[in-house]
Parts: structure tokens; sequence; C-alpha cells
């Protein structure tokens, strides 16, 4: 049958209600001609049908990838509006200009990184009105994040115009500006508490001739430079929470010669060209992934061919190809690099390799090439097993979920087999050619964190001190106190600090397992229970002889009345397993007597991951009632729990007094 | 219907992801609920690149349904 006849009878089928047999009839179209966008739209819409979302997202990403146009997003998004369900984030594109291909486009790079989006573009030029007028159309769709992009040709339109402009005025006419932006943006985040607001910074202009002589700071090149770096030190400092996108970055790498189509700017003022607005949209997508705690935490590393050229098994240690200036060593050194920035950004580096374990570790040990040390390498298997169940010990030792590692190995047959049992694994084409790994490990942006904190940077090195602690642990097997009173545990619950908001909510939205309510939040959020007289937040540090593994643990508690009510409670699976736990409650209880509560409420929400909390409130002397929604509410009187204690092995360096 | 209109019939149906049984000589845009004004941008994107031509912003503003648009092309491929 011809392969339209063929799409044809499965779109019937699909209208008729049978989504199984469409689903049969269309995949080997989809077989034949992976590119065919219809038919990947009815394989998508089978899917959705069935209930199978992310299937659904998987094909329809790789339908935006293989055409990328304004109506394949378009086409992408109308169908996950149509039977996609609940979306699993709601947000908003607004600013200058048609904004509606933007907010397709960045439906399809949330689906490309397995995430549902809802988005609603704000009117043509009306982000002002929006931004300060609640009853807007954009705030009915109750966007969890508003991006806005701004034209600097219509907002600074003398740094584009005005070559004579002296110094000083540019500088005032710029600070006018951003002045204005931070006074609206401020308070639409006062309006809007909780929506994340996203900021790009201003692009390159269309259609300016270049200046090539001239003075030097008020050269037209310097000054969307100056205007950039003043306009993200504004936001950043003055209006905490917001984030600001590098637009000018973004549109260096898609060329700034491909910024926008003339024609479709002139026609209906689109501003952008489909590849910039599709690299927008990554940007964007990557900030859902960290809003939804999707960020990726861990990189496994494959050796031979992926690390090193060459099989060290076959060409020994010294005759694998890394480092020095000649090929293919160059391209590995360079890509070895990439992973080491990675790393410095907090990062978590494995290694999962078929080899004798020695002669791979003697390559990170010996080869003079290696810019990659065994000392970088947080956990390893380097066996002949498979890479799958290997990959399930590699979490289990680092205390992480599989959903949070990132796979690369240049074997396609290891690749499927991972995806095949590790869907959950992001397990990425890593290119054939490996002069373009570190450029492909450059744009994979899966690792987005939306601030950088002290605790990223001190992540690796805490995780290699939780392997030593482990063979402490493995060697005092026999008494486990003993084992505790030897790690010099030190425990600090305080007040939330100004300055560690930012960590508060990064710890509150990456942390799965120890969990009580898996409840997400903003910095806006945070900055509020920071603010409320009625809320305590407490925040608690961990150390022990092997390192500092700082701010790991969170209460999150209302004052109402007599009542102190836990909102939430979570630790880092870094600090589990050592009684820190029973110190933070303890805390909790002091708190609760410092505000002169005489009982105490929580609150248990199941999700997939975190079983591990499942019994903590019950444990120290709460009484559980089950809800029909598989939740449970907590309650107790201070006067129940007042034998809860912090463990003898604990030092309390600094608590609430009672 | 000649040659001509077949194939440019053939891209507007790719490009809407409808039939082309779905596409009568009197479609255009606002009468073919799928061609709308955001999809009519990527439909002369598609024009463009099935016939190697270039078409200017008049071109494309006046080039909205399947009889002036087989007249555009026509005119540019001869």
């Amino acid at each position: 049958m011809d392969i339209r006849e063929q799409i044809k009878l499965a779109s019937g089928l699909l209208k008729s209600g049978a989504a199984a047999q469409a689903l049969e009839t269309i995949l080997p179209v989809l077989g034949s001609e992976p590119q065919n966008t219809r038919a990947s739209l009815v394989a998508a819409e089978c899917q959705l049908v069935l209930g199978n979302k992310s299937g659904a997202l998987i094909v329809l990403a790789a339908a935006g990838n293989a055409a990328p146009t304004t109506s394949t997003m378009s086409a992408i998004a109308r169908l996950l509006t149509k039977s996609g369900g609940d979306p699993s984030i709601r947000a908003a594109v607004i600013g200058h200009g048609t904004l509606e291909p933007l907010a397709d486009h960045l439906c399809v790079a949330a689906a490309a990184v397995g995430i549902h989006a809802s988005v609603k573009a704000g009117e043509y030029d009306q982000w002002a009105r929006e931004l300060m007028d609640p009853s807007a159309d954009i705030w009915q769709h109750q966007p969890q994040v508003v991006f806005l992009t701004l034209d600097t040709a219509t907002l600074l339109a003398k740094l584009v115009d005005d070559a004579v402009l002296g110094v000083d005025a540019m500088l005032a006419y710029i600070d006018d500006a951003i002045l204005i932006l931070k006074q609206m943006l401020t308070a639409a985040a006062a309006a809007h508490p909780g929506v994340q607001l996203v900021v790009h910074g201003f692009g390159h202009c269309a259609n300016v001739m270049p200046v090539v002589g001239g003075d030097s700071e008020n050269h037209p090149a310097n000054r969307l430079a100056i205007a950039n770096q003043r306009f993200r030190n504004t936001l950043s400092k003055d209006v905490p929470g917001v984030v600001v996108l590098d637009q000018a970055g973004i549109e260096a790498s898609v060329g700034t010669s491909n910024i926008r189509d003339e024609r479709l700017y002139f026609l209906a003022g689109i501003r952008f060209t489909d590849a910039l607005m599709r690299t927008m949209a990554e940007y964007q997508a990557s900030i859902l992934m960290a809003l939804l705690g999707k960020t990726r935490k861990c990189l496994v590393l494959d050796c031979d061919h992926t690390l090193w050229g060459g099989v060290v098994g076959e060409d020994g240690i010294l005759g694998v190809h890394v480092g020095g200036s000649s090929n293919p060593g160059n391209a590995f050194a360079a890509f070895q690099k990439g992973i080491k920035r990675l790393q410095s950004r907090g990062v978590i580096l494995a290694v999962l390799s078929k080899n004798n374990e020695q002669d791979a570790l003697d390559v990170f040990q010996k080869h003079p090439g290696m810019l990659l040390r065994e000392t970088d390498i947080a956990a390893h298997r380097i066996n002949w097993n498979d890479k799958a169940s290997n990959l399930t010990e590699l979490a289990r030792e680092l205390n992480i979920g599989t959903d949070s590692m990132v796979f690369l190995d240049d074997n396609p047959m290891e690749r499927a087999l991972m995806r095949q049992v590790h869907p959950e694994v992001l397990t990425p084409e890593l290119p054939a050619d490996p002069s373009a790994y570190a450029a492909f490990l450059a744009g994979l942006r899966v690792f987005e964190t939306l601030q950088l904190t002290g605790e990223d940077v001190n992540r690796t090195k805490s995780y290699a001190e939780n392997q030593q602690r482990a063979s402490l642990e493995k060697a005092a097997a026999g008494d486990y106190n003993a084992y505790l009173h030897s790690l010099g545990i030190r425990v600090q619950c305080i007040a939330s600090q100004p300055g560690s908001l930012s960590r508060i909510t990064q710890l509150i939205n990456k942390t799965n397992q120890f969990n009580a309510t898996t409840r997400r939040v903003t910095d806006a959020e945070v900055a509020e229970m920071h603010d409320s007289p009625e809320w305590i937040v407490i925040e608690t540090h961990v150390a022990d002889r092997f390192g500092d593994s700082g701010l790991t643990g969170i209460a999150l508690c209302e004052v109402s009345g007599s009542t102190l009510r836990i909102d939430n409670v979570l630790l880092s699976c870094r600090v589990l397993g050592r009684g820190v736990e029973t110190t933070l409650m303890a805390c909790i209880i002091k708190a609760a007597l410092a505000h002169g509560c005489t009982s105490i409420t929580g609150l248990y929400i199941p999700s997939a991951k975190n079983a591990p909390i499942a019994d903590y409130f019950d444990k120290v002397g709460f009484t559980a009632s089950e809800q029909p929604d598989a939740s449970k509410h907590y309650t107790a009187t201070t006067a129940a729990l007042s034998t809860v204690t912090s463990p003898a092995w604990i030092s309390l360096t600094s608590s609430w007094q009672a | 219907m000649t040659e001509l209109q077949s194939k440019i019939l053939d891209v507007i149906a790719e490009t809407l992801m409808i039939d082309t049984d779905d596409l009568s000589h009197d479609a255009a845009m606002g009468v073919v609920p799928e061609w709308t004004s955001f999809a009519h941008l990527s439909l002369m994107a598609a024009i463009e690149e099935a016939f190697g031509i270039e078409l200017s912003m008049d071109e494309m503003s006046k080039a909205t349904s399947l009889e002036t648009l087989t007249a555009t092309v026509h005119a540019k491929v001869g």
C-alpha cells in the first residue's frame, strides 16, 4: 500500500477509536520513513490515546527534530493540547513581536527532554501590560514560569540609532531603561508569588552597519555588551529569583546572520528564525527541567573509544590515544576537558566499562595525556558484566536515582541495551566522530541548576568522601554504633539565613528520596517563607571527619496558634542513615516549644521514590491518619514527643533553645 | 489540473498535514482551516524549497490561494 494511503487508514482507525490498531498500521510507515511528520503525529496521537505519554513525547521530539519548521511545531503543540491530558508544567512566553511560534518551539524542546509543557503565547508587543495587569490572558493560563523576550532596537533605540551618543549619556540611557524593567519585574514578582520569571537579555540588532574604526568604550560593538552586563547585574542583585538568559550568546551560537528572516519579520512580526527559536527554546526547556527537579546529576562514562582512542586491552596502557597535539588524542583530551568543566559545576563522574579493571585504572593513573584521574571518578564498575546491571549498582553506591544519570558510550549496541533496560537513564547518541565529542557535550543542556552554589562544587568531593565512609562502614560491620561514633558527625540546625535561600530552593527541588511531600518551590516562595513571621525555615548543615556536606537538610514549618505544622521536611541522600533525621526532628520540636506550640502536625505524600521517609513520623511517635489519596496526616503533642533527642554520636553545634 | 498545480497541491497537503483530497480548486488561506497565517509562512518556505525559487515579501503576502500561488510559481519556473 502507498504510504499516503496507509497514513490515511491509520488516521481513520484512530478517529473511530481503534488506537491500538492505528498504531500497528502506522509503525511500519515510521519504520520506512522515520522523518515523515504526518506519520509521527498520528503515531504520537495513538500513544497519547493509549496512555503512553513518554513514548508520544519521544516521537514528537523526533518529528520536531526532523522538520523544525513553524508548522510542525504548531501541529505538535496543538496535538499535545488536544490529547495530552494534564501538562507537567505551564509556561507563558511574552515580549515584543509575534510569540506563538516561539511558544510552539518551547513545547517541542520540552518534549525532547521528556516534559509535557503547556505554553501560552502573549499578545503582540503586549508584554508590559501583561506583566502589570493580573487580569491579562497569560495569567488565566496559571503559568509556573514566564519567559520575557525584548527587542533591543525598541527598548534601547538610542544605542543603535545614535552614533554620537557620549559615554556618560549612553550609560545613563541604559540604566534608565533597566530601572524601568527592574521596577516592572519586581512588581510582577510580588503580584505573582511562586511564578519563576525568566528574562532573555538584549539580543543583536538587525540591519546595523558595523563601524570599523572609532573610539573604544562607546563603540557600537561594546554597547550591547555593556547593556547586558548592567542588565544582568541589576536584575540578579535587586530582583531575587529572576533568571537572565544570555540572548546575545544564544544568537551567536546560531550565527548573527541567521537571527531573523526579514520577510517573516516585515510580514508577520516574527523576530526570530526557526533555527534561533529552536536554540532559545532549548535553553528555556533546561529551565523547565531545573524547576521540575529533573536536572541530571551524574555522568556515566565508557572508556575505550569514549574517553580515549583505541582499546586498552589490545593497545596497552600507553598505547591508547589521549592528550598531546596530534589527532585523535587531542580530540579526546578536549572531550575530557569538557567533562572536567561539568565536574567543577558539581556533576558526579562515574566510569562504566567492559575491561580488566586494572588495565583501565592504569590508564587513569599512568597515561600522561589523561586529564581525568582516578580521584575525579566518584565510583566505577570496570568488569565484564552487562552494563545495565552495573549501572544499577553504580546508582546504589552513589545513592542517587538512575533517572539522574546520563550514559555516554560510543557503542550503539550498549546504548540500545541501556535504553531498553533503563529508559529513565538519558542515553544520547554520541557522535560517531570523536572530534565532535566536546561540542556535543557542551550542547547537552541537562545539568542546568538555576544557580551554582558552593554545595554543587563540593559535591564530587563529598561523594568521594562518602566512598571512604562506606569502606570504614564495611570494616566496622560488626558494630555499626561504633562506626557512627567514629565519624564525629557535627550538625547545625539554624533558622534560614538570607545567603542560603537559593541553596534551599535548589535542595527542595532536587531531593527525591528523603522528602516528605516532594512539593517543589520557587525562589520567590522560599523568600516569602523566610520573611514571614509565621514560618520557621530550618536549615541543617552536616559535617564529619571526612568532610563538610554543607546545607543538606531543611524543614519548612508554619506556626498557627498553638500548632506547628510541618509543611515539608527533607534531607539530602548524602547524609541519610546516620541519625541526622532524628536530630532535625528534635530541632523542630525545640522550635515548636520556643514558639509556645503544644502540638505538631506532619504530612507524608508517597511518591515513586520517597519510601525512605515513609515511616519517619511514625518512628518518633506521631499518630497517623491515612487519607483516601494514600497520603498520611500526622499529629502529636509536644509532650508525647519529649523523648525525641538527637543521637549520642551527633554533636549539635547550634540549635533552637526551648 | 496541470502537473505544476498538482505538485503545489502535494506541497500544501504535506505542509498543512492534511490529505490532498481535502483540497479543492478554491483552496485558500482561511478557507482551509489548517491554512492559518502562521502555516502560510511555513508553506511559503516549503514552496521555495520544493521549486528552488525565492519569493519576495510581496509575493508571499499575495499568494494566499491555490490559484494565486500557482500563478506566482508558474511565473518563476516558466
